[in-house]
């Protein structure tokens, strides 16, 4: 069995930790007042948020692991939640097709990522990149720059299942996580996932369907980033073309200060969840220091480095 | 295998290998021996010609395929081809085997169980099966890689040059897998370009030159000056 400080993930809590305790101390208010961070409803807003982040993380992670990387997460939110927006509000979809259509179209984006890093043999980047452009534009055609206003449609507010909308969001992430967290390490799916990052050509020489592997790694992570994108929408209330927009660096950063190695074969889903609270757990305090605001980009860019930079002394350490 | 041709490498290559047999496949470097091994093992498509096992016809498109069918290669370069530093020594073992089968879970215990017998069965020296492989000697790196494929009973074992940078040891023990292996009953292939192997293993050798197959001499009768001959010169008969 591994020592817990051994686990990857543990230096990714640790740090959560450490952030949320230092947020609790510096924002101590002054006599009976509430506390501005901690509390039930702050935590609630920090988890609805970061799990629009979470969600894509997931699916980042996955194709991070594989040895690729994935540009287009946020562009293909963006164009799954106007899709989805466009046909509840305009075309009078119900809700639930309208919404699991959108999630469809990202589904339709990573096939599409799949079958140029598969097909056309492009690198990962550069695959991703066209898709993320195509994805961006497709948004700005259908809306042809208007947005549409998915919270008058919804009287009453949206409520799956009995649900209040700010709890399904995280429940969504939460769910999702879990999931393929158990996909990666118990599934044979998953083993060949790390397989391909670590060395694909040994994968291939090893009977790994290589191609297959990477197909669905892509494929997940259109689907995922769809799910990502209607969530948004619905936590918004409304969807327009420059939904998501830059959120890809932010999940792809997510996914790394959570354990994924750019180089493949290493990271965790949980991990990269983890790391989207780390960064939703900044985006929610910084702003709240008065001042602090203006540098909420440049401590996000930091914490990138030392997180990383501590990773790998940590495992130089380990050997 | 008939006739099989993937050019420029090799052309018109017939070859066959009878259960229990070694059969040696001698040439030097460029002669197409790897090529013809990767080829077989569907790693890229033939312009011309099958292969065959038991007499059914195999349509190996991929190593995945081509190990469904029986067919097994531990391929020359084990850091690049062989092995997968990211994963333990486990996973390695248990990953063709686990891959033919088409396993949806990974069982843990099983295949610990199964990556321990492996590891006492070919005494890879290693402090435990849950460690990556990196820290290993070359000699048992390679008994890996062996390992991992013999784990699947394939009836037709590949090896490119499964001794180069072993120390004598583990050359030795690989050796003595490999006839254990024929003595079972699989059909074994081993390509190589060190000559004094071929010749201590092999029951038939094969010499490639330039794509194409040389010659064939009987192992018992063949000789560094008569393989050298048909792997450096134009036959003159």
């Amino acid at each position: 069995m591994k020592k817990l400080w051994e686990v990857r993930e543990f230096s990714t809590v640790a740090i959560l930790v450490f952030e949320i305790l230092f947020f609790t101390w510096y924002l101590w208010p002054d006599g009976n007042r509430a506390h501005p961070f901690l509390n039930a409803g702050n935590g609630l807003l920090i988890l609805k948020y970061s799990a629009i982040y979470g969600i894509a993380a997931v699916g980042a992670a996955i194709v991070i692991i594989s040895g690729g990387v994935d540009l287009s997460p946020g562009a293909v939110m963006a164009l799954a939640g106007v899709v989805g927006a466009q046909l509840f509000v305009v075309k009078g979809w119900s809700l639930g097709p309208a919404m699991s259509l959108g999630v469809l179209v990202g589904l339709a984006a990573g096939l599409l990522s799949a079958a140029l890093v598969v097909l056309v043999k492009l690198p990962p980047f550069i695959a991703t990149l066209g898709v993320m452009g195509i994805s961006r534009g497709l948004a700005f055609i259908i809306t042809e720059g208007q947005y549409f206003d998915v919270s008058t449609m919804l009287r009453g507010g949206w409520r799956p299942l009995g649900l209040p909308a700010d709890w399904v969001a995280p429940l969504i992430m939460i769910g999702l996580a879990l999931a393929f967290q158990i996909l990666m390490t118990t599934f044979q799916w998953g083993r060949s996932v790390f397989a391909v990052g670590g060395n694909e050509t040994a994968a291939l020489f090893s009977g790994i369907a290589v191609n297959r592997v990477k197909t669905s790694v892509y494929a997940l992570a259109g689907l995922l980033a769809g799910i990502s994108g209607v969530v948004l929408t619905l936590v918004q209330g409304q969807a327009k073309a420059d939904l998501a927009n830059g959120y890809e660096l932010d999940i792809i950063a997510s996914s790394v200060v959570g354990g994924a190695s750019l180089a493949g074969g290493r990271g965790s889903v949980i991990g990269a969840v983890l790391g989207t609270l780390i960064f939703g757990v900044l985006r929610n305090a910084l702003p709240q220091i008065p001042g602090a605001t203006f540098y909420d980009r440049l401590i996000v860019g930091l914490v990138v480095i030392v997180i990383v930079v501590m990773d790998q002394l940590l495992l130089k350490k380990r050997g | 295998m008939e006739a099989l041709a993937r050019r420029p490498c090799f052309t018109n290559v017939t070859l066959s290998v009878r259960p229990g047999e070694i059969v040696g496949l001698f040439g030097l470097v460029g002669s197409g021996r790897s090529e013809l091994l990767e080829t077989i093992f569907g790693l890229f498509p033939p312009d011309a010609g099958t292969v065959r096992v038991d007499g059914r016809l195999v349509q190996a498109s991929s190593p995945r395929a081509a190990a469904r069918a029986g067919i097994a290669l531990v391929p020359e370069e084990r850091q690049r081809q062989g092995l997968l530093f990211n994963l333990t020594i486990r996973h390695n073992l248990v990953l063709p085997d686990r891959t033919v089968k088409g396993d949806v879970l990974v069982h843990t215990g099983r295949e610990r169980r199964q990556a321990q017998g492996l590891v006492d069965a070919f005494r890879i020296k290693a402090s435990g099966v849950e460690i990556p492989p990196d820290a290993l000697s070359g000699g048992n790196q390679q008994k890996i890689v062996v390992a991992k494929w013999l784990a699947t009973s394939p009836k037709v074992i590949m090896l490119d040059e499964p001794t180069k940078g072993v120390d004598v040891g583990a050359k030795f023990e690989i050796h003595e897998i490999i006839r254990r292996e024929a003595a079972r009953g699989a059909g074994c292939l081993v390509a190589s370009s060190d000559l004094p192997e071929v010749l201590a293993l092999a029951d038939r050798i094969l010499v490639m030159r330039e794509g194409r197959i040389q010659g064939q001499l009987e192992g018992a009768g063949a000789t560094e000056e008569s393989v050298m001959q048909l792997a450096t010169h134009e036959v003159s008969a």
